[in-house]
C-alpha cells in the first residue's frame, strides 16, 4: 500500500520517532509533575525537554507557553472558547476546517458570539488581507484562521494578518494543523496570539498529540479544569502556564514522540522536506493537468504559496468512488469533504467532495508516477459516465 | 539546613534550575516538603548561598517564585 494521506496523519513516522515511542513506554513510565521520586522526575525532565524543543521549533518565546493537547481540534476549542468567553465578534476565513467552524457555530448558537467570513483569494493574498480587514467590526475580538487549507493547500497571508491584528489590538488565533513542521511557522515573528498545531501531522508525533502555544500577554478562560499536580490545595485552576491548560495526566508517550519529531525536523530541515513534498505535488500536477476526465482544484504549483496537498476529481464519479478504486490499486488517499465543507463550498465540490493527494517525507517520485498512471487509467475506464 | 526556593510547578522549577545553571549556579530539583507547601503540590530548588538573592534573580528573569524556606 502506498500512502498519500499525510495531511490526515503522517505515516510512516521517522524511525527515531518510533524508537522514542517504544522507549517512552519502557523508560519514562512515571507521571510527570506529580511525584518526587526519581521515576516521575526523570519523566518530567523528558517532557520539559520536549516542551523546550517545540517552543524553539515554533518560535514560542517562553517554554511554559507551550501546552500539550490531544490534537489540534482540542487546542482550537480551548483557544477559541478561551478567548471568546466574554462574547464578541470573530472574523474567520472561507476555507476553515470544522475544528474552527464548529466551535464558532456552537458559540454563535449560544448567542454570545457572532462571526463573519472573509473570502480567501488564493492567487492574490493582498485581497484576502483586505477582506479580513473589511470584516473587522468595533466589537471584533479575534481573527481565527487556518495557516493553510487542508483541501486546496492555499496558504493565507499569516504575517500580514498578524500585523493587522496587532494594529487593531485583536487576538490572532492560527490553526497551523497543515503548517507546523512543513511551512515557516514562528509565533513571535508572525505575531500570533494563540498557535494551535497537530502533533501527528508534519510535526511527526503520534496520534493523540497537539500543541497550543499562548503568547505571554494573552489571557484565556479555561474550558477544562482538573488536576495539574500543582497548587493542589487551591480549588481554582492555576493561572500559570502550562498547567492552566494541561489538566489530567499527560500523554507522555505522545509528548516524547513530539520531542523525537522536533529533533528529526531540526536534523532534516523543514525547508528540505517542504521542497521534496511540494515537488511531488508539482510532479502529479504536471502528470494530471489537462488530461481528459481529470479536474484539478488549484493553479500551477508554486513554492511557498501552498501546503503540499493536491485536490482533484475524476469526472463521472464521486471522490469516494474514485478513492475506493485507488485503494484497490494500492494507493491510500482521502476523499470526501475532509471535515472542511467551507472549502468545498468555495470549490463547488459539496456534492462530490475531492480526492486529496498529500505526500510525505518518505514518498518517492516513482510512487507518484505510478499513482498518476492509476488515476489516468481509472479516468479512461470511466470516460463517458460524466 | 536546606535552602529552598519554591516554584509553582515542575515546568517553572526546571526553567529556574536551567536559568541558575546558565548563571553558573547549581540547583537541585525536589518536591516541596509538605509542611512548606500551603498551596499544596509544588516543586523546589535546593540551592547553596543566599536563597533570597537567588529568588530575586529568578523573579527578575520572569520566573515566578512562590517563596523561599530554610529547613
Amino acid at each position: 500500500m502506498i500512502y498519500f494521506d499525510n495531511a490526515a496523519t503522517t505515516y510512516p513516522k521517522p524511525k527515531s520517532v518510533l524508537s522514542a515511542v517504544s522507549g517512552a513506554a519502557v523508560y519514562y513510565g512515571g507521571n510527570p509533575g506529580r511525584s518526587g521520586h526519581r521515576i516521575s522526575l526523570k519523566t518530567a525532565e523528558k517532557v520539559y525537554e520536549a516542551r523546550r524543543a517545540v517552543a524553539e521549533l515554533l518560535g514560542v518565546p517562553q517554554v511554559e507557553n507551550v501546552a500539550f493537547t490531544l490534537n489540534c481540534t482540542h487546542a482550537l476549542n480551548m483557544a477559541i472558547k478561551g478567548v471568546m468567553a466574554g462574547g464578541g465578534h470573530v472574523v474567520t476565513s472561507s476555507l476553515e476546517h470544522n475544528s474552527v467552524m464548529r466551535p464558532l457555530y456552537a458559540l454563535s448558537k449560544s448567542g454570545k458570539v457572532t462571526y463573519s467570513i472573509a473570502q480567501v483569494d488564493e492567487e492574490r493574498p493582498f485581497i484576502t488581507l483586505a477582506n479580513f480587514e473589511k470584516a473587522i467590526l468595533p466589537e471584533t475580538k479575534a481573527i481565527v484562521c487556518t495557516y493553510a487549507s487542508n483541501v486546496t493547500g492555499a496558504v493565507l497571508p499569516i504575517k500580514e494578518l498578524g500585523s493587522l491584528c496587532k494594529r487593531k489590538n485583536i487576538v490572532f488565533i492560527v490553526d497551523a494543523a497543515q503548517a507546523a513542521g512543513i511551512l515557516p511557522v514562528h509565533m513571535e515573528k508572525q505575531q500570533i496570539s494563540v498557535l494551535c498545531c497537530a502533533g501527528h501531522k508534519s510535526l511527526m508525533g503520534v496520534t493523540g498529540t497537539g500543541v497550543m502555544a499562548v503568547a505571554p500577554d494573552i489571557q484565556l478562560a479555561t474550558v477544562l479544569e482538573g488536576g495539574t499536580g500543582s497548587a493542589s490545595a487551591d480549588i481554582a485552576q492555576p493561572d500559570f502556564l502550562p498547567d492552566r491548560f494541561e489538566s489530567g495526566t499527560a500523554n507522555t508517550v505522545g509528548i516524547l514522540s513530539l520531542l523525537a519529531g522536533a529533533q528529526f525536523l531540526k536534523r532534516r530541515g523543514i525547508e528540505e522536506i517542504y521542497d521534496h513534498e511540494l515537488s511531488l505535488c508539482a510532479q502529479l500536477y504536471g502528470d494530471l493537468s489537462g488530461k481528459e476526465g481529470i479536474r484539478l482544484y488549484c493553479p500551477p504549483i508554486r513554492h511557498g504559496d501552498r501546503a503540499p496537498v493536491l485536490s482533484f476529481n475524476i469526472e463521472g464519479m464521486t471522490s469516494m468512488e474514485a478513492a475506493e478504486l485507488l485503494d484497490g490499486e494500492g494507493f491510500a488517499v482521502r476523499a470526501g469533504l475532509h471535515c472542511a465543507p467551507s472549502a468545498h463550498r468555495v470549490l463547488g465540490t459539496m456534492e462530490t467532495g475531492t480526492i486529496r493527494f498529500s505526500p510525505g517525507f518518505s514518498s518517492k517520485p516513482a510512487q507518484v508516477e505510478m499513482f498518476a498512471q492509476a488515476v489516468k487509467k481509472i479516468a479512461k475506464n470511466h470516460a463517458g459516465r460524466a | 539546613m536546606r535552602q529552598l526556593i519554591m516554584l509553582s510547578s515542575i515546568t517553572y522549577a526546571m526553567k529556574a534550575r536551567d536559568y541558575l545553571m546558565s548563571q553558573g549556579i547549581r540547583a537541585h530539583l525536589e518536591r516541596t516538603p509538605r509542611e512548606l507547601g500551603n498551596l499544596g503540590c509544588s516543586y523546589s530548588l535546593r540551592v547553596d548561598g543566599n536563597k533570597e538573592r537567588l529568588a530575586r534573580m529568578l523573579s527578575d528573569a520572569g520566573i515566578r517564585v512562590i517563596g523561599t524556606a530554610e529547613i
